[in-house]
């Protein structure tokens, strides 16, 4: 059955909405090497897809280091990217949603 | 601060779209690294005990050399693989699509990596055969000087050998294996020759 959306068109507003236990899902990223996480935003309740992908971070240091961390775990920050024009949300804002953003715990 | 966190998570998103530039920084910064060893070991060699392979026994006359044309063409090849890294070589059109240059992104940070790898593997061979060149060449043997081959003409014959030493009154000429002994009150004629007449 498809979800029937209940998005709230709350006025734009960064705001952290802390641990989210439930309601995301963290999954391998069917376009890149990477995860993927999606759930429905905890303030707008619009449905809001972030991957995370595997890159390079700098361009120093000639000797390369096997990869720090193997396995990252624990919690990662998220934003709303619900694709919804929130109202008073700034031309410059770097995420399209409402701008609350949480934690979503990695799988370990 | 939980602000800051936010801001993490953006520069996080846009280094994503940041990959190509990162890598080719990256390759870019190895091309200049190994322009600073090449000229370095130049320098290097300015310092080397001796001038020139041709004092050197064989085989070592040849080992040298042969060690210095590896030196140079590996270097040669690592400095191109990373001129190619860094500045990518003339591709084929990619289709502009959003995901088409998404997958062309990822393959070409993932050629650079690998380039940058093997440039930096070549470096070390190159400095590595450098230093074997130079050092085989400051500790092999010296070639023994080539004996000096004479053609006695006196009373008894004509000989043709090598000029050992004189003895009691007697010239000592090698001749193959033998030691001939000749009086030296009877010859008449001695004289230097690179190779024995027929």
């Amino acid at each position: 059955m498809p979800e029937i959306e209940s998005h709230r068109s709350i006025e734009y507003q960064v705001v952290d909405r802390g641990p989210q236990k439930e309601g995301f899902t963290v999954d391998k990223s069917p376009t890149e090497d990477g995860l993927e996480v999606s759930g429905v935003c905890p303030a707008c309740h619009g449905r809001t897809t972030t991957p995370w992908s595997y890159g390079i971070a700098g361009g120093k240091g000639v000797f390369r280091k096997k990869r720090e961390n193997a396995q990252p775990s624990g919690p990662r920050t998220v934003a709303c990217e619900c694709g919804y024009a929130h109202p008073n949300r700034p031309e410059t804002a770097w995420n399209v949603g409402c701008g609350a953003y949480w934690t979503v715990e990695l799988p370990s | 601060m939980s602000v800051d966190s936010w801001r993490w998570l953006q520069k996080a998103q846009q280094l994503r779209f940041e990959q190509l530039e990162i890598a080719r920084k990256q390759a870019e910064s190895w091309r200049t690294g190994l322009t600073g060893i090449t000229a370095l070991l130049a320098a290097v060699l300015v310092v080397k005990g001796r001038d020139s392979v041709s004092d050197l026994a064989q085989p070592y006359k040849w080992v040298v050399p042969l060690l210095l044309a590896l030196a140079l063409a590996t270097l040669v090849w690592a400095t191109l693989t990373a001129v190619s890294a860094a500045s990518g070589s003339p591709s084929r059109k990619t289709l502009l699509t959003g995901e088409d240059l998404r997958d062309w992104t990822v393959g070409e940070v993932r050629r650079i990596e690998k380039a940058v790898v093997r440039a930096r593997v070549l470096t070390v061979a190159g400095v590595t055969a450098v230093a074997a060149a130079v050092g085989v060449s400051w500790l092999a043997p010296v070639a023994t000087p080539p004996a000096a081959l004479v053609v006695v003409e006196s009373a008894s014959g004509r000989i043709c050998g090598t000029l050992v030493d004189t003895s009691g009154g007697n010239l000592l000429v090698k001749v193959r294996e033998d030691q001939q002994v000749v009086p030296l009150a009877g010859v008449a004629r001695i004289r230097g020759v690179t190779a024995c007449p027929r």
